[in-house]
């Protein structure tokens, strides 16, 4: 969880981790959390996944099912799939740029 | 952080966000906390959600509106300013009587002098059993007053600045505890002030070492 992952905790944008973790089957809060977790490093607090949640809820990119005892599963719509899929494409792109001139200045 | 403490915090603190908001996430977010291992960074993350979500408009409590911090702070400030045109002088006035305005004071009638601690005590004007003010002339481009009482004239003050002695006009004599004169005036009541009888003032004046 921890690690060598830890740094990007600054670069990381909930939204996006959150849409990410969606984007194979919904999930609720803490199934998100450990997800995210486990693919990227980032532990994400409950103050921040909320936050960040409510605005995806909001701007129509994530839907809530009904709940399940406590727990409320979230599910990504046709907006945040189109959303995330644009996201992916620019991050690729940063992606591109970043190795060819990391690889150029120092050989990384 | 001990857990338990910052689970106790957690918990409090996703009862402390506006109440649509926990209409809506109370449920989930206790469940999640349950299962998650509450930190500092989990209450940091909840604090910094109970903020944003107060000022945050789709949630904010109908008290909080925008109008209604600018009524109160027009009312405020309708308060303030009369209560600063009032007060202000007034207190302006009192800063500046705390210091010694030698052409607006009445003569100097007599002073006692204490050289090592910087205490002078004053009496000004015809009345001889006016007013002693205890002054602070460290700074002597400042003097500063910092308290006064109803003695006779200062004859005498101890090296040491805390007695003084005054003689009244029926002739007699006192000493006064000027040790704490900040703390209000020198207090007769406080065995300060001998009785008018020379022996015991002789006494007094010997073991207080009056110069």
């Amino acid at each position: 969880m921890h690690g060598k992952f830890d740094d990007l905790g600054r670069f990381a944008d909930p939204s996006l981790l959150i849409l990410t973790s969606l984007a194979d089957g919904p999930k609720h809060g803490y199934a998100i959390m450990t997800d995210v977790a486990a693919f990227s490093g980032v532990t994400m607090e409950p103050g921040t996944l909320y936050g960040a949640l409510s605005r995806l809820e909001r701007r129509g990119w994530v839907r809530p099912l009904a709940a399940e005892e406590r727990r409320r599963p979230y599910e990504i719509t046709a907006a945040g799939q189109e959303i995330l899929t644009g996201q992916v494409k620019t991050m690729q792109q940063i992606v591109q740029v970043a190795r060819l001139r990391t690889a150029m200045a120092w050989g990384a | 952080m001990r857990p338990g403490l910052a689970g106790r915090l957690s918990r409090a603190l996703v009862g402390w966000h506006p109440r649509r908001w926990r209409e809506r996430y109370h449920e989930e977010m206790l469940e999640v906390l349950d299962q998650h291992h509450p930190t500092a960074r989990t209450v940091a993350s909840l604090a910094g959600s109970v903020l944003s979500t107060h000022v945050d408009p789709a949630y904010r409590a109908e008290w909080l509106s925008l109008a209604r911090l600018r009524r109160a702070a027009l009312i405020s400030a309708l308060v303030a300013a009369p209560l600063a045109l009032v007060l202000g002088p007034i207190g302006y006035g009192m800063w500046q009587d705390s210091y010694w305005h030698p052409a607006a004071d009445e003569p100097l009638e007599t002073a006692a002098f204490s050289p090592h601690t910087g205490i002078m005590v004053t009496a000004f004007g015809e009345a001889i059993d006016g007013t002693d003010m205890v002054w602070d002339v460290t700074d002597l481009s400042r003097p500063r007053r910092l308290s006064q009482f109803e003695g006779g004239q200062p004859v005498a003050l101890s090296p040491d600045g805390r007695t003084v002695a005054t003689v009244a006009y029926s002739g007699q004599t006192a000493l006064w505890n000027v040790a704490d004169p900040k703390d209000s005036a020198p207090r007769p009541g406080q065995a300060w002030r001998s009785p008018p009888k020379t022996a015991r003032l002789a006494d007094r004046t010997q073991s207080s070492n009056v110069t």
